[in-house]
């Protein structure tokens, strides 16, 4: 469902993300995990197209994302790490232009907004205005507007921050319905519970490069020790910090 | 150093207009020089109430919504000292704009008046600096009152009230001081001249500063020295009091609106879901019905937006009265004033254009500020963004222009033929002007700034001001000759060839600045 081939992204002296390739199949919930400045959020928005590679591409399902880049996306939903949302609009009203770019009818976006209302508990505060919105309350709310169209594939970029526990719980179990629904998410996050709890498969990804990829299983299997994720990924993030360091600068 | 080279250019070419211009209306004799005389007092007055205006717009972001104001609130600073940072920065964000066409207006005015080195340097030291100074001193205590009665009143109805002030301050100037006189006076009549340049000789608000500009501005023979003195002294006490004032202000007041603001952004509207984003727009493609829904709410719910719009609608009201009051007398006029009355109409339409494209149509693609990516993500090309902004303000915009042509042209009493092409020539120049002002709009997008008077007052606003400027004066020019031609039973292979030019200059300004914006805009990585 998602092809990265050799993607790179260089800015100026920095290689960002340096020859990625990942394969994510339908229905799979893949987590994305990396220290900050990895290259996490660049690699994201190279695969929703509000970047450009450097080198390589992206396919989602099947729609290259730099050749067919519209057909691509009317099969995304993607939450940004910081949602900038139109502040002047009220959540109703952001609700019903997202469903309306997806070219979806009243009556199915106002079905849809119903639901993803009473289910993220935003009802009493989606016909104020966003302007006057928590950081928690505009992360539900870009959460309501990715869900919003039924995307067959979900990108979202540190899906946690700013949401109390009891809507990350929420969260957590709507992304698990959707991946076994048949949706897929992929989802990039430094929090190593979230991505222990909730996903299929994982990459581990540092100063651009891809250090690891497996399930959570496999890679405690790999040390041979009893250690949990958090012990594995500082050990392979300190080991790849400790080795060349070739990844930068030219 | 490319920009600085345009800078500089503008403004020498901005003077040499000027000089033009007014050498033009002095060869005209007394009238002309009386003319001259009061378009300068009157171009400042204006750009006095302008600059109010402009601080006033940009002060309510830059004291009240800037970021930065928080973390400094935070630090063991005083709050006199952090109001007096933000008081500069806004006197340079809403002046400089304006210094770019001051400039020139007054280089060139100067050289007629024949005012030496020193009187510049006088001029622009003890004139034109605490000019702009005492404009953003007054703007920086009317917005802190209005943040208080905010308290009260809703913001919108603070900004509705501030908006009448304004029209009705800008009415009564005009009613006092009659500067509708040679509109709607018949000029062929000797007593209304006399009438007329008697008016000129009174000056109807010795109190505001314009005046004093235009004073210190007059030559040797009409001004000695102690009077040049007395008005840079008036000009240097009065900005130093306002300093003084308006610091005294700040210490009382300030970090209250300041928390005032602080709970307004708090309040919620319950607006819920705005009639727009369910009407049915026929013909429209849902996705694009989203788009000028979205950009209809965000204009009606942005008070700085809409109260100046409000107010470009009550000038062009205004002017419209007063050609009505003159109709009766334009038939008595001589062919020659007639002719020029209806071509400065013209100029004056292309203006009202270049303004209101320059204010409202080239911010609209920062406007979409930080929010882009959830257009960037929707499945379809920005291009559509870009044309249904694009078809939104020509729709808009055109149609104004165009309404105010046609009455102006009926209370002109012109030909029917020349309204026509007058009308065609309106049309290349909506065209042009839009194009202009969305495409560079795109190439210089400010995503950071949420302030549309910022945006419009940056570098890359006052080069489409100019070029829209330069596009209209052409315009202008070639109606001249085209009407004199057409009137003179002129060839027409000449009349031919003019409209060819301004058909290619219009496919020039249309298509270019809108491939640029559109590459600017597709390639721009969120």
């Amino acid at each position: 469902m998602i092809k990265i081939e050799q993607l790179s992204k260089q800015f100026a002296t920095t290689l960002a993300v340096n020859d990625l390739s990942l394969h994510i199949e339908k229905g799979e919930l893949f987590s994305f995990l990396g220290p900050n400045g990895a290259g996490k959020t660049t690699t994201i928005k190279m695969m929703v197209g509000l970047m450009t590679p450097s080198d390589g591409r992206v396919t989602m399902g099947g729609f290259d994302v730099e050749k067919e880049p519209q057909k691509a996306k009317s099969i995304i939903g993607y939450v940004p790490d910081a949602a900038f949302l139109y502040q002047h609009l009220t959540g109703l009203e952001l609700l019903m232009m997202v469903g309306q770019l997806y070219s979806m009818d009243t009556k199915t976006i106002q079905q849809e907004q119903d639901m993803l209302s009473e289910r993220l508990f935003m009802r009493e505060w989606l016909g104020d205005r966003i302007s006057g919105y928590s950081q928690g309350m505009k992360q539900r709310l870009a959460f309501a507007s990715a869900f919003l169209h039924l995307p067959e594939i979900l990108i979202i970029d540190e899906p946690m921050v700013g949401l109390d526990p009891k809507t990350a719980r929420i969260i957590k179990d709507m992304l698990k319905e959707r991946s076994q629904s048949g949706i897929t998410v992929f989802i990039s996050t430094h929090n190593l519970n979230v991505a222990e709890e909730l996903s299929d498969r994982i990459a581990i990804i540092n100063r651009g490069k891809l250090l690891g990829l497996g399930t959570v299983d496999s890679f405690q299997a790999v040390s041979g020790e009893k250690e949990n994720l958090e012990e594995r990924f500082l050990k392979i993030v300190d080991e790849e910090e400790q080795s060349d360091g070739s990844y930068t600068s030219h | 150093m490319v920009s600085s080279l345009i800078v500089f250019g503008l403004i020498f070419g901005g003077y040499r207009l000027f000089l033009s211009g007014g050498n033009f209306l002095l060869r005209q004799g007394e009238l002309g020089e009386v003319f001259l005389d009061r378009l300068f007092y009157l171009g400042w007055s204006i750009i006095f109430y302008l600059l109010v205006l402009s601080n006033l717009v940009t002060g309510f972001s830059t004291f009240y919504r800037s970021p930065e104001v928080a973390f400094l609130l935070t630090l063991p600073v005083d709050n006199i000292q952090i109001f007096r940072i933000k008081f500069i920065e806004n006197l340079v964000y809403s002046s400089w704009a304006i210094l770019i066409l001051g400039i020139p207006l007054t280089l060139g005015y100067g050289a007629i008046q024949g005012l030496t080195s020193w009187q510049y340097a006088l001029v622009f030291v003890s004139g034109i600096l605490p000019f702009l100074f005492i404009a953003t001193v007054s703007a920086g205590l009317l917005l802190m009152l209005l943040v208080y009665l905010s308290r009260f009143f809703k913001m919108r109805t603070v900004f509705i009230f501030l908006g009448v002030t304004f029209s009705g301050l800008f009415y009564l100037y005009f009613s006092v001081s009659q500067q509708d006189t040679m509109l709607s006076g018949g000029l062929g009549n000797f007593r209304a001249l006399g009438r007329y340049l008697s008016n000129m000789s009174n000056t109807p608000f010795p109190l505001i500063p314009s005046y004093w500009l235009s004073r210190l501005f007059m030559g040797s023979e009409v001004l000695d020295w102690t009077e040049r003195l007395f008005f840079s002294a008036l000009f240097v006490t009065t900005a130093a009091m306002g300093w003084e004032v308006v610091s005294w202000t700040a210490g009382k007041a300030y970090f209250r609106t300041y928390q005032i603001m602080e709970g307004q952004g708090q309040k919620s509207s319950h607006k819920a879901m705005s009639k727009i984003f369910l009407f049915k727009w026929p013909g429209l493609r849902t996705s694009t019905k989203a788009l000028i829904s979205k950009d209809m709410v965000q204009f009606l719910r942005t008070p700085q937006q809409w109260v100046q719009f409000l107010l470009m609608g009550f000038f062009i009201a205004v002017y419209l009265i007063n050609l009505s009051r003159g109709q009766l007398h334009f038939e008595d006029m001589a062919a020659f004033w007639r002719t020029a009355i209806y071509i400065f109409n013209f100029g004056f339409t292309g203006f009202i254009l270049a303004a209101l494209t320059a204010r409202f149509v080239y911010p609209m693609i920062s406007m979409e500020g930080r929010s882009l990516w959830m257009l960037q993500m929707a499945p379809f090309s920005m291009k559509r963004v870009f044309l249904e902004k694009f078809w939104f303000a020509f729709f808009v915009l055109f149609t104004l222009t165009e309404v105010v042509a046609l009455i102006s042209n009926f209370f002109l009493g012109q030909q029917m033929e020349i309204s026509i092409l007058a009308s065609g020539f309106l049309f290349m120049t909506s065209l042009a002007l839009i194009s202009l002002s969305l495409g560079l709009g795109a190439v210089y997008a400010q995503f950071d700034e949420a302030n549309p008077m910022k945006i419009s007052s940056g570098y890359g606003g006052i080069i489409t001001v100019v070029l829209s400027l330069i596009y209209v004066g052409l315009s202008v020019t070639a109606l001249i000759l085209v009407i004199n031609l057409y009137q003179g039973n002129g060839s027409g292979l000449f009349i031919g060839t003019i409209v060819g030019f301004v058909v290619a200059l219009t496919v020039l300004y249309t298509w270019l600045p809108l491939k640029w914006g559109f590459q600017a805009i597709s390639r721009y990585e969120s």
